[in-house]
């Protein structure tokens, strides 16, 4: 019977024009106009990033650049006493010390979590930046400085570009640094003329397995949660239609139980928010080369949302039962669908307004999952996802035990 | 079969349903006779389990409504006033849904749909999409379900409200049918006289939620016997007409709507000569006049002094 009545929730949805149109058209025409309008824009960035972890890879030690730089020094035949000024100057303009110092600055406002390790191969997985100093670095700096030798390799920055915070930082830094040089260099022209420009390069990569997120990847993920939401309120209205025809009392007449009748609707969520994410996705990937990264993670995402539409879907209907008839579902329909798909950055990342936004987005499962959707676009793991599920779950339930409580008892229907 | 035991229903303040009382036996078609807002779908809400009473016992085939609510449900089946049918699925697919709901599968599915599908005649149509049917077509289907599980009590609820007379008198077999051929019992409610006169053995008419008479057509119109029915029309409104007439002693009750009088008299009352009389008298035309055998509307006129459709 349960199957039964999915089959029927199925054909009675493909036979509704207008609610296809808003089911699966909408959000594709949405997708299209905001991924390309705002196409030139820096990633919107990924949904309350919260506090990011950041890494330093500094491969040498300093004292050990320093003696390298100072057998190089002996080798040009440099005089000791000169040695010594040199050395000391370069201690103080060592790149990745004067880097790190920055770095720690912005830990204790709060920005940042950095930690400073010497090994790449120890960057923890979740790290939103990192940047990487090689052996060899501080010596190739020094030489260009001080000797006005080759420009050294670009120091690599492997950053997580969901993150336009990481960027910044690097370029601020830099720039900042190579007109230093510049000042420290007109500083020493007096007493040795070095004609050489300096300059100090950055060499941007990904971070290892993670993607650019386009502005089709962020509204694929926006229009998808926010939409999804429709089906729910879909399921409530026929339910409504179905109290009003008798459909529902000539189903209790036969024997189905109410349990069962909302169960069904409850399901009926599910499956057709599976296929609805199915269509959706199917397009961004086609058409516009949305990567999931992993159909897995993806998968269970989808079925967490879908968790949510089957739930929302008992809840709208109960209270229409309620009721007896269909004002807050429209409401909901009108109103609430967009203030959650606002809350949860469906329009843009609101959680970078502040703190509390960001945190109201993750408590919102349809925030939750758009969040584990970009991450997942991003390259991450399954941990990143773990967090959705307990707002998924809690509203679920929430949904659940509310209907519960909210369905009319046999005799008011 | 089925025994209504003293049973009222109230919503809030108002009492939609007062003391009812009615019995009926296994093969019987009885008709539930009353105008708008009677009481007749309350009642018929509480037989089939969907309401519980507010005072009262209701017990079919020996089981107790309230506490044998499954049992009843497999036992009855009710076509509601409304058309309770899936707009958007075709008959085929409506017959399936609801067959599955009473539980049945495969090969006997198949066959009680096509069966049920005969019986009211839309085998032809059954493809097509419910919204798509004539009023008629859906009252017809709307029937259709109610019989797949093969009821033992049939509860009809204003089946034929809203179509032509072919279809209504297509419904009217059909009901008829089932009675014979399968010793249905039947509640057939309805406000139009001459299919419950056409229908029912027995009929129990229905005002302001109580039951005011209940008998075979036969002992209903018995209590018409004393009475003769007159109906004259005149050219114009037939007030002043009813005013002369209610009068005289020999007439027991005159009903007007508009050039229209209905007008009860004494057995043998010499009527008809006094309405030529008062005609003349006034100055007025008399278009027709029509001595009847009294009918359920004249037992419902007798009974609340207003016709059914009022
Ligand atoms: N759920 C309800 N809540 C409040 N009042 C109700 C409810 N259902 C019926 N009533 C009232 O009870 C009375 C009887 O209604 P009912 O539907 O039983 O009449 P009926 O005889 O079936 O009329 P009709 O021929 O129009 O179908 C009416 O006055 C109606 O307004
Ligand atoms: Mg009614």
């Amino acid at each position: 019977m349960l199957g039964m009545m999915l089959v029927k929730e199925v054909k009675q949805l493909l036979r509704e024009r207008s609610e296809l149109l808003t089911l699966l058209l909408m959000p594709v025409i949405l997708i299209t106009i905001l991924g390309s309008a705002l196409q030139g824009m820096t990633s919107p960035g990924a949904a309350g990033a919260g506090q990011l972890e950041a890494a330093v890879v500094i491969e040498e030690p300093l004292d050990v650049s320093l003696a390298q730089f100072q057998d190089l020094l002996e080798a040009e035949g440099m005089p000791p006493e000169m040695q010594e000024t040199l050395l000391e100057e370069a201690a103080a303009v060592s790149v990745p010390e004067m880097f790190t110092e920055m770095l720690q600055s912005l830990e204790e406002d709060g920005v940042l979590e950095v930690s400073i390790i010497d090994d790449a191969a120890d960057v923890p997985d979740d790290a939103a930046g990192v940047w990487e100093f090689d052996e060899g670095y501080r010596v190739d700096t020094w030489q260009q400085m001080f000797l006005q030798d080759e420009v050294p390799e670009p120091v690599i920055v492997r950053v997580d570009s969901q993150l336009g915070i990481i960027e910044g930082i690097t370029g601020a830094f830099f720039e900042e640094l190579n007109w230093q040089k510049e000042a420290a260099y007109l500083a020493m022209q007096e007493e040795t003329p070095v004609p050489e420009a300096v300059q100090t390069e950055v060499e941007t990569r990904q971070l290892d397995n993670r993607s650019v997120i386009t502005s089709f990847d962020y509204y694929t993920a926006g229009m998808a949660v926010m939409f999804v939401l429709y089906t729910a309120t879909f399921l409530a209205s026929t339910a409504h239609t179905e109290r009003r025809t008798y459909v529902f009392q000539r189903l209790l007449t036969s024997n189905v139980p109410l349990w069962l009748y909302v169960a069904g609707k409850g399901g009926a969520g599910v499956l057709l928010a599976l296929v609805q994410l199915t269509v959706i996705f199917s397009f961004s990937s086609l058409v516009f080369g949305v990567s999931f990264q992993s159909l897995g993670l993806t998968a269970v995402i989808a079925l967490g949302l879908a968790l949510t539409v089957g739930s929302l879907a008992m809840l709208l209907t109960a209270v229409n039962y309620r009721l007896r008839n269909e004002q807050a579902t429209a409401l909901f329909a009108s109103a609430g669908v967009t203030i959650l798909a606002f809350l949860g950055g469906s329009f843009f990342n609101v959680s970078q307004l502040s703190e509390t936004m960001a945190f109201i987005g993750r408590m919102l499962p349809n925030g939750a999952a758009m969040q584990s959707l970009l991450a997942v676009m991003g390259g991450a793991g399954a941990e990143l996802i773990y967090p959705m599920f307990v707002s998924v779950f809690a509203f679920c339930i929430l949904c659940i035990v509310a209907a519960m409580l909210v369905f009319p008892r046999k005799e008011d229907v | 079969m089925l025994e209504v035991m003293d049973v009222t229903k109230t919503f809030k303040e108002r009492t939609a349903v007062s003391r009812v009382n009615m019995y009926i036996e296994k093969g019987e078609i009885v008709g539930l006779l009353g105008p708008n807002g009677a009481g007749k779908s309350t009642t018929i809400s509480m037989i089939s389990s969907l309401i519980a009473p507010t005072e009262g016992e209701i017990y079919a085939g020996g089981f107790s409504v309230k506490k044998n609510r499954t049992t009843i449900r497999r036992m009855i089946g009710v076509v509601p006033q409304e058309i309770a049918l899936f707009q958007d699925l075709t008959a085929l697919e409506n017959l399936r849904f609801f067959g599955r709901a009473y539980k049945l599968k495969g090969s006997e599915l198949k066959e009680r749909v096509a069966h049920v599908l005969d019986v009211v005649g839309l085998t032809e149509r059954a493809g097509e999409f419910v919204k798509t049917y004539s009023g008629g077509m859906k009252r017809r289907l709307n029937i259709a379900v109610a019989l797949l599980h093969e009821p033992e009590l049939l509860i009809m609820d204003e089946p034929t409200v809203g179509i032509d007379p072919q279809s209504r008198s297509y419904i009217l077999e059909t009901v008829r049918e089932l009675n014979r051929t399968k010793n249905m019992t039947i509640i057939y409610t309805s406000h139009y006289m001459e299919e419950v006169e056409y229908l029912c053995d027995r009929i129990y008419i229905m005002d302001h939620g109580e039951i005011i008479a209940a008998g075979t057509k036969h002992e209903l119109k018995a209590m018409l016997m004393e009475e003769d029915s007159i109906v004259v029309t005149l050219n114009q409104s037939a007030d002043q007409l009813a005013e002369a007439l209610k009068a005289r002693d020999d007439i027991t009750r005159v009903h007007v709507s508009g050039h229209e009088a209905v007008i009860a008299a004494k057995k043998d009352a010499p009527v008809l000569e006094t309405v030529i009389q008062l005609t003349r008298k006034n100055g007025v035309e008399l278009k027709s006049v029509e001595v009847r055998s009294p009918s359920l509307e004249d037992v419902f006129l007798h009974l609340t002094g207003r016709t059914l459709r009022q």
